[in-house]
């Protein structure tokens, strides 16, 4: 009995010590993957769906041709659980890894990032949209966002997507034909670079669904929050994200906008129903005629939508002189381990450099519609013009929508993009708690006005705004 | 005088000590491990970042119940908790139901039926959610199409909790009837025999011999179910889609700790969940005394 008690107590002791092992922090060693053969292993982790997963093998596959000595070990998540698994890996990433905007602020400002300015010339970065390389750029010592003379460059763009509005073209004209609408007048109003007011814009669903979507047809699946507050020269917190704006009348102008889609023009699914089935899934299967998409999404639906389709400038409030059609600009980066050593960050980079900007990747994206491309020369040119035929007659006939938004230019000098909300906050949770907040207030259900939401909201949302702040020593 | 252990009883227990062993390490390691490291950092403010932790004393827990960003979101999981568990009762009554007519041989198929119920039991609880949420769903919801009516199911406060209840109501009558129906042929046939001769209707004999031979596994169906019933997720998480009406302490522990790195935040909800957990188990257990049979 004595040897078993003894067991017991050694294994228990064991145990007790496996467990703080195995909790404690991890020893990176520096030269881990740099191998004795002058030859270099790196791991690349990003996310996508089966089929961008094998495109990014095959790029992958086609860097390890062209530099031999570089073995990169790629791995991919669903889109779902990346930030998860990224996040349980915090102190033993890989080497190079996605970055979603809305994200890189706590993590370069926690130095999980390693700052690669050393690694690109002014030239080099040059041919990128500035937009995209700006929003990778961080200063530690003032833990400010955005290009200075002090910051750092901690990321390489993958791509930069305006989400723009969609319309189902096919499902138009059946809407034209069923009301006996003027099909003439009705695509005069559909321009790429004109874009509609907010007055013409729900005059048009409630033509093309006056029946407030009894057919199952609903003139718009939903309305993107940031396209209507950015469209009304609206934000929700002012410029260093130190003082909440929600109680500006252009703000609660804005969500007040898309409430009344459904509540006084009944173009739009009630809350309740969008619950039940998304903008995505609605617009997918029909059951509106406008949406919203990026430049990501025509992959899945170059395969899987049997109908045509084309994009055109978020609508913006016309009775605001301010205001100008503003899209929210999303974008990833592809950002190098902070504990990498240098053989792997050289590898790394050179790896991110081929992604970013190597003219047959960049086309083998946008052929497989997975963004516009990150060099503006292409972008411009062969992109928009299809000077090598590789989109063929594939949907959307207008992207330069996309490139006007990313551009901030047009004809008409309306059209724009503005990086979402929460790239310049520490952290995301606050659009989550205050889109919850709209909901439980039953805002989108007429019980309060917007302005009455946001009010109420205001202290919440400004507790939220110190928080961030004080995580970043502000 | 202590009795000394023969060869052969050694041996058996060192096997059945071996056939233990992975099972107590695994509990060691994940849950009293774990539980250790929450219990820390539930005092600590960590960084997952930078793996540092900065003590903080009791705000974390002050946090929980004071702070403008953190408390009406965790008074709410734990009343939609508590309310949820209105479901672990009903389908331990229709359980009961269900094995009584099983048992009394009148239903055709009973061997069917038993199958039929215990379907959800085997059953992924995501795939089991997801399929609720198409019969739940508030457009082209089957219960929708029936009534005639849109109702929203899936995204009113109060409604997605009556949707949880039904839903997790329906789930549990299969486990509840095997082990009413498990308990009840171990029921010697004497009493009944007994009981019959006195004169006493099959009623009388259900509410004086069945039901109080039978509390041994109510009680372990309410301990069981009340822990599950506490650390329930994915209602929240898939059949819920993240409302607010759904979400629950431990959804809440995900959301805080996982979603948002609030970390000490987290271990501080988790450590007040685990000690509820405790006390409301230690209370039935000590209530048990007083209506559960024992030979």
């Amino acid at each position: 009995m004595k040897k078993f008690r003894l067991l017991l107590i050694l294994l228990v002791i064991s145990m007790t010590m496996s467990a703080f092992v195995a909790c404690g922090g991890e020893k990176n060693d520096p030269n881990e993957g740099d191998n004795p053969d002058g030859t270099v292993t790196i791991e690349f982790v990003g996310w996508g769906d089966a089929a961008e997963l094998a495109n990014y093998q095959e790029l992958v596959n086609l860097f390890m041709e062209e530099n031999p000595n570089i073995t990169v070990v790629y791995k991919g998540e669903s889109a779902t659980t990346y930030m998860t698994t990224l996040k349980n890996r915090a102190n033993n990433l890989p080497d190079l890894f996605y970055m979603p905007d809305y994200d890189f602020l706590e993590w370069v400002a926690n130095g999980t990032i390693k700052d690669i300015s050393s690694y690109f010339t002014a030239e080099e970065l040059s041919t990128l949209w500035p937009q995209a390389v700006d929003e990778y750029y961080f200063d530690p010592s003032t833990n400010k966002l955005g290009k200075s003379e002090t910051a750092g460059l901690y990321g390489l763009p993958k791509d930069l997507g305006p989400f723009t509005l969609v319309y189902n073209k096919t499902l138009l004209d059946k809407q034209i034909a069923k009301y006996g609408l003027n099909s003439e007048e009705i695509y005069a109003m559909l321009s790429a670079t004109d874009p509609m007011t907010w007055q013409e814009f729900r005059t048009l669903l409630k033509m093309i669904d006056p029946d407030g979507g009894a057919d199952n047809v609903y003139g718009i699946s939903h309305y993107e929050i940031e396209a209507a507050v950015y469209s009304n020269n609206a934000s929700f917190f002012n410029e260093d994200a130190s003082v909440q704006t929600i109680t500006d009348p252009n703000f609660y102008n804005a969500i007040q906008f898309i409430a009344d889609l459904h509540l006084v023009d009944n173009v739009m699914p009630s809350a309740a129903d969008q619950i039940s089935t998304n903008g995505y899934q609605r617009f997918k299967g029909q059951g509106c005629v406008f949406s919203f998409m990026g430049p990501w999404d025509c992959a899945e639906f170059w395969k899987t939508v049997n109908f045509d389709y084309d994009i055109l400038p978020v609508p913006y409030n016309g009775e605001n002189p301010e205001a100008e059609s503003t899209a929210w600009v999303g974008s990833m980066g592809y950002c190098v381990s902070a504990k990498a050593s240098k053989a792997k960050t050289e590898a790394a980079v050179k790896l991110a450099k081929f992604l970013c900007y190597n003219e047959g990747a960049q086309r083998k994206f946008y052929e497989l519609g997975q963004q516009v491309p990150n060099i503006m020369d292409m972008a411009n040119n062969d992109y928009l013009s299809e000077t090598n035929e590789l989109l063929a007659d594939k949907n959307p006939p207008s992207r330069s929508v996309w490139v006007d938004t990313i551009n901030g230019r047009s004809e008409t000098d309306l059209v724009g993009g503005k990086v979402r909300s929460r790239y310049y906050t520490y952290s995301s949770d606050w659009f989550d708690s205050f889109t919850e907040w709209l909901s439980t207030q039953k805002m989108w259900d007429g019980n309060v006005t917007a302005e009455q939401a946001c009010k109420s909201y205001a202290s919440t949302f400004q507790a939220f705004l110190d928080e961030m702040r004080a995580n970043l020593g502000g | 005088m202590k009795k000394r252990m023969s060869k052969v009883a050694k041996k058996e227990a060192r096997v059945a000590f071996a056939f233990i062993l992975l099972p107590i390490i695994g509990f060691c390691i994940f849950t009293i491990g774990a539980m250790i490291f929450s219990f820390k950092y539930s005092f600590e403010n960590y960084n997952i970042f930078t793996g540092e932790s900065k003590f903080v004393g009791w705000k974390n827990y002050s946090d929980l119940f004071k702070n403008v960003l953190y408390s009406a979101s965790f008074k709410n999981s734990i009343k939609n908790t508590v309310v949820l568990l209105l479901s672990i009762p009903l389908s331990m009554g229709m359980g009961l139901l269900a094995a009584v007519f099983v048992k009394s041989g009148k239903v055709k198929g009973g061997k069917f039926f038993q199958v039929l119920y215990y379907i959800p039991v085997v059953s992924s609880a995501v795939a089991m959610n997801i399929v609720w949420r198409y019969i739940f769903n508030n457009e082209f919801g089957i219960i929708n199409l029936l009534i005639g009516e849109k109702i929203a199911w899936l995204s009113d406060d109060t409604l997605i909790k009556v949707a949880i209840i039904a839903k997790n109501s329906l789930n549990g009558i299969g486990t509840a009837m095997i082990l009413y129906l498990a308990a009840m042929l171990n029921i010697p046939k004497d009493y009944y025999e007994a009981a019959e001769i006195d004169g006493a209707s099959k009623v009388r004999q259900f509410f004086k011999i069945t039901l109080p031979l039978i509390t041994p596994i109510t009680f372990y169906q309410l301990i069981t179910g009340l822990i599950g019933g506490f650390q329930s997720y994915a209602d929240s998480q898939v059949f819920g889609a993240g409302v607010q009406g759904a979400q629950t302490i431990v959804y809440f522990i995900w959301q805080r700790g996982i979603n948002q790195s609030r970390y000490g935040l987290a271990s501080a909800a988790s450590i007040l969940l685990a000690l509820a957990i405790m006390i409301i188990t230690m209370i039935q257990f000590k209530m048990s005394d007083k209506w559960v049979y024992e030979e």
